[in-house]
């Protein structure tokens, strides 16, 4: 079902908006919550808990991209159930996927000098649109979603070593833009 | 820059990004079925020498295999002139291949539907021409690069069967000969066999067959693996029924 009809079963009130809802999107919703969080329940209820943010925010808001917007409820509730549930852990693979982020991206810089994260979003996104269109997807994978390389090599149709290496390569060259633009020492 | 700040500027990136990241689907490089080295070599040893290589269209044959009669053009009855290939070469060229099948039911009736406008065929009608037992297991389009937008525009859609261990690819474009990234070798001129007055190149090359012909302005190239040439030629009449 196109997503401009399961917003407007969301928009009439109709139960089959939530089943509509999982039978597109739920494989993506579970790798995410699967990516963050710690344990088979936890993940359970954030895919139960999605579907019903979902449903209590659609209406009012009417999201221009579906598919964007259950995947950021999705990576909230899951990140503050994270948060809640396993912090002390730090073994999820979102939190080596920031590991490796923050690494490529500590700075000397004092903290009055830090960068604010609205300017590094933009940052981001700027350095985002310089890569070829898979470059863009292996980030997003890597960073948004917290996919492991080997899934990362699934969905782009690469070896998992050459995914490593590429995604060494972003970050290095992510590192060396930030640098560039005086975001970075 | 701390964890924090780093954790919210990722997930503030534009909406746009996580949908393309969530929707990828990888460009291939569409692959022919029957890779050996040695059919490989051998003819890019006899392209090297005759300097006739083109892709996916093989321009001479090294010897007819069946012998059916005197091909006429326009006879009732078909003659069938099997020229035989040595083998194929794979190369690399840049194209963009989408399979929808196990897309959304969305995408894929979209796709039939750009199918139909396409080729002005009834995507039912060209499967129902497909003998039974036989599953739908890819349907394809290819795009090539279009300098002009920068992406991909369609050239053409192929559709691929299988049953067992038989396998049936049936390529089909309004704008040209289906495009295949393989280079095809012989020595000879081909010689044509006609099916209800059309003109039909067929090859083989081992146990598998194919067949070009162009019907109604569309280009199709039809691709039977481990069928016998009996059913491959049962197949191409089927194709071909006016």
């Amino acid at each position: 079902m196109e997503d401009s009809k399961i917003i407007d079963l969301f928009f009439a009130r109709e139960e089959r908006a939530i089943e509509a809802l999982s039978i597109k999107y739920e494989r993506l919703v579970r790798q995410i919550a699967s990516n963050i969080l710690c344990n088979k329940q936890d993940v359970e209820e954030c895919i139960n808990d999605t579907y019903l943010a979902t449903w209590d925010t659609i209406p009012p808001n009417r999201p221009g991209q579906l598919v964007a917007y259950v995947c950021r409820i999705t990576k909230n509730l899951s990140i503050t159930r994270y948060r809640h549930n396993c912090a002390k852990k730090r073994n999820s693979m979102y939190d080596v996927a920031l590991d490796e982020l923050e690494e490529c991206l500590s700075t000397s810089k004092t903290p009055e000098q830090a960068l604010e994260h609205k300017e590094l979003t933009k940052q981001l996104e700027a350095y985002l649109r310089t890569l070829s269109e898979q470059d863009q997807v292996i980030f997003v994978r890597r960073y948004w979603f917290a996919d492991s390389n080997g899934e990362i090599a699934k969905v782009v149709g690469l070896s998992e070593s050459n995914t490593s290496v590429k995604l060494h390569r972003i970050r290095k060259g992510l590192q060396k833009y930030l640098k560039k633009e005086g975001m970075l020492e | 820059m701390n964890r924090d700040e780093i954790e919210k500027a990722v997930n503030g990136i534009d909406e746009n990004f996580i949908v393309k990241a969530a929707m990828y689907q990888p460009r291939k490089q569409r692959r022919w079925q029957i890779p050996t080295i040695v059919a490989a070599c051998l003819c890019l040893c006899i392209g090297a020498g005759m300097g006739m290589h083109r892709i996916g269209v093989p321009k001479k044959n090294i010897g007819v295999v069946s012998d059916r009669g005197e091909q006429k053009k326009g006879t009732e009855k078909p003659t069938f002139i099997v020229n035989k290939g040595d083998g194929i070469a794979k190369v690399d060229m840049d194209a963009e291949v989408i399979n929808y099948i196990g897309r959304s039911k969305e995408e894929l009736a979209r796709a039939k539907e750009e199918f139909q406008t396409s080729t002005a065929l009834d995507f039912e009608q060209v499967l129902s021409k497909v003998p039974m037992g036989y599953q739908l297991i890819e349907f394809t389009s290819l795009g090539l690069p279009n300098k002009k937008t920068g992406g991909y525009t369609v050239h053409d859609y192929t559709l691929s069967f299988e049953n067992g261990e038989k396998r049936i690819v049936l390529s089909l474009s309004s704008q040209g000969k289906p495009i295949e990234d393989v280079i095809i070798a012989s020595e000879e001129e081909q010689k044509p066999s006609y099916v209800h007055g059309h003109e039909v190149i067929v090859y083989a090359i081992g146990d598998h067959y194919y067949g070009e012909f162009q019907l109604n302005g569309v280009y199709y190239k039809l691709q039977t693996e481990g069928l016998s040439l009996e059913a491959f030629q049962e197949l191409l009449l089927g194709q071909i029924a006016q």
